[in-house]
């Protein structure tokens, strides 16, 4: 909306030469400081909008993540295979890396047995929580932590309790969002009756690798429930670490 | 006062072509200006949704209907499952008032997580956002089940204030927690006899094990892009002085976005060193003069109590055989309008347990506070209100004991409780840190 400051109007509607007009006036006289703050805004606006798109492409890429959750609940393999650069990297589990994004297409589709879609009786849910997004200082790639949940198996057969972390890539190709690495380490897959406790992991992390071979081993070795592994972090602690302190005894109070 | 922008729209302006560059730098400075407010309010339009849906959760799960309904517009729907479609707010009040009374109950869990949300805020005031749902109920002595479900539900601003408007829950999965979904599998819920729905289900879809696939509102993410573009009024700004005014106020806003997303990342951050026994890194993060009061153990204050605190989970860095798996969900975040303290209500559901013994599940709520020093933020409060612990093949139908562990006489606190309260099957509404976002109704737990 246009909004005429009545001040201003009335100084151009009178005779410019011969009314003293005091904000013209200082147009003149103070025009430096002006082109000063002419320059300040600019560069804080530049500031102001490289901020807001750092926090856009961490939203953007949570969508991007979130989106993969649901498809592969679904088993869609076709969209999300979409959701990857050409030379994005796949590794589940303990199945080994598969590199291209036609390497990660007939990856997925040997997960669902060569079929797109569930079957009857199928259940896939594998939420996607806890995000910790961090972009690039360039803006052009990031990489998230994520947690799965999952709540797998086939009515009338096995019930799978699952889950484990996610630590993945991203990278920005024309103005839009693209998976280029996943990398899950598979905590715990066990049978829903007795769950981690009384059971070890069902398939050992490994689900299609001895009938669809992977084109490089496993990036980083770790065993299976109830064996324990700490996947590496992208990130710092973004505080630092508590160091107790050098006295010992010393108790509080 | 230097409103010359204006000269641009009047001949005399022309007079000067110092002037009329200067008018232009600034009109086009005051348009990148205007687009930008724009990209940001949609980022604050997205954290209000997000914040919005995880309120109407928490409400959900404790029956609070009246404060459920508020959240909805006037003209709004409400479809759960397959009992039908209830349209207009007091039709929505009635509905969930038909599921039961008022406020938490005591025998009955209710939990409804609110989780993955994909939010896409339209130019028009309008936006559409896909949840799952992952549910935990149970009547003690009766009945216990695991469900889930997607929603897909839209929203519409009023006068500022995003609402509901339109809540359907595709509810896909529904096992009774004794056999599982890979043996019973229920179908979805059926029309109510005693308060039939104004319309019939909006989808005819039969529930897990039969193949469903709930309609998305977005294309594919990178071959078929959301489309939010459309007619945003941009508003226009005048003089030199409004648009220093307006980048200051920009400037400020876009700071309480970028907090709120880095007291998640912190919260979320927490989950996983808690996950892992990092003990060390997990006191890192909290302020010195923090605190960490954990199912009713006490408070332990600063970082040498909060460290010894933390053995009473384990020791650090070793978990042979071990999971201690407490998953950080639905934050609902406000920033102070200073940017320097902010609140968080979130829920852990956690997978716990030695190998060898049957694990167990836990169920509870944060309301926790952080702080921001020299530019970083802190946890300064960290309040853990646990709703239950539950074997795993055991549920909640028989659970018993409602008392949480409490104080550990060898390693005390410094403080004592500063909340009293019990676990199910007792009820217990862990107290808000906000009002309701639409009605700025407080619960008023007696």
């Amino acid at each position: 909306m246009i909004r005429l400051p009545m001040k201003l109007t009335l100084c151009f509607l009178l005779p410019m030469i011969l009314v003293s007009c005091k904000d013209q006036a200082n147009i003149f006289t103070e025009s430096s400081d002006d082109e000063e703050t002419m320059a300040r805004l600019q560069s804080k606006l530049a500031d102001l909008e490289s901020r807001v798109h750092r926090v856009k492409d961490s939203n953007d890429i949570k969508r991007l993540q979130r989106a993969y959750g649901y498809y592969l609940d679904e088993a869609l393999w076709d969209e999300l295979a979409d959701l990857f650069t050409e030379d994005a990297t796949f590794e589940y589990g303990r199945d080994g890396l598969y590199r291209g994004k036609d390497r990660i297409r007939e990856y997925l589709y040997a997960l669902g047995g060569g079929q797109n879609g569930l079957s009857e009786g199928q259940l896939n849910e594998h939420y996607q929580l806890m995000p910790v997004i961090t972009i690039s200082d360039d803006g052009m790639t990031a990489k998230g932590r994520w947690r799965a949940l999952i709540l797998s198996g086939q009515h009338g057969g096995e019930g799978v309790w699952g889950e484990g972390p996610y630590e993945n890539e991203y990278r920005k190709e024309n103005g839009v969002w693209k998976i280029s690495k996943v990398r899950w380490y598979q905590t715990i897959m066990v049978p829903y009756e007795g769950g981690w406790g009384l059971n070890e992991d069902i398939n050992k992390g490994i689900y299609v690798s001895p009938l669809l071979p992977p084109d490089e081993p496993q990036t980083d070795n770790f065993g299976s429930w109830p064996e324990t592994f700490l996947p590496p972090f992208h990130f710092e602690n973004p505080v630092g670490r508590y160091s107790p302190p050098e006295v010992s005894g010393e108790g509080k109070g | 006062m230097k409103k010359f922008t204006l000269l641009i729209f009047f001949p005399v302006a022309l007079l000067s072509g110092f002037l009329h560059s200067q008018g232009s730098d600034l009109a086009s400075l005051a348009a990148e200006a205007a687009a930008l407010e724009q990209e940001l309010a949609l980022l604050e339009d997205e954290n209000e949704i997000e914040n919005l849906q995880k309120v109407f959760g928490f409400y959900l799960d404790k029956h609070q209907w009246i404060q459920v309904a508020d959240l909805f517009a006037d003209d709004a729907t409400i479809e759960m499952g397959g009992s039908g479609v209830y349209v207009g707010k007091p039709r929505i009040l009635a509905y969930l008032q038909s599921l039961g009374a008022e406020g938490p109950q005591e025998g009955i869990l209710d939990d409804h997580m609110q989780l993955q949300p994909v939010i896409h805020v339209n130019a028009d005031g309008t936006a559409k956002a896909r949840w799952h749902h992952f549910s935990q109920q149970a009547e003690w002595g009766v009945s216990h089940h695991w469900g889930a479900g997607t929603y897909e539900n839209e929203y519409i601003k009023e006068e500022g204030v995003w609402k509901i408007s339109k809540l359907h829950l595709y509810s896909t999965m529904r096992s009774p927690v004794d056999d599982g979904w890979h043996v019973t599998a229920l179908p979805r819920s059926e029309l109510s006899a005693e308060l039939p729905p104004d319309r019939s289900p909006s989808i005819d879809y039969e529930n897990y094990p039969a193949v469903f696939v709930v309609p998305f509102h977005y294309g594919n993410p990178v071959t078929d892009p959301y489309d939010a573009s459309g007619a945003f009024t941009l508003s226009v700004l005048l003089s030199l002085e409004e648009l220093v005014a307006k980048i200051d106020e920009m400037d400020k806003r876009l700071g309480l976005v970028e907090d709120a997303d880095e007291i998640e990342r912190l919260q979320t951050i927490y989950g996983y060193y808690l996950a892992r026994n990092q003990w060390d890194d997990l006191t890192g993060i909290f302020a010195a003069d923090g605190t960490i009061e954990i199912a009713q153990r006490g408070v332990y204050r600063g970082a040498a109590s909060i460290r010894r605190n933390l053995n009473l989970y384990g020791v650090q860095d070793e978990l042979p055989g071990e999971l201690h798996n407490h998953m950080q969900y639905q934050p609902v975040i406000h920033v102070d309008e200073n940017g320097q303290t902010a609140r968080l209500r979130s829920r852990a559901f956690s997978l716990m347990g030695t190998f060898g013994r049957q694990g167990r599940f836990m169920g509870g709520i944060y309301e926790n506070i952080f702080v921001k020093r020299d530019g970083q933020w802190l946890m300064l409060k960290d309040q853990q209100i646990n709703t239950y612990f539950a074997g795993t093949d055991d549920g909640w139908i028989n659970i018993t004991r409602s008392q949480p562990p409490g104080i550990t006489e060898s390693n005390p606190p410094d403080e004592p409780p500063t909340l009293d309260f019990e676990m199910y099957p007792k009820a217990f509404l862990p107290p808000y840190h906000y009002d309701n976002p639409v009605t700025g109704r407080t619960e008023v737990i007696e």
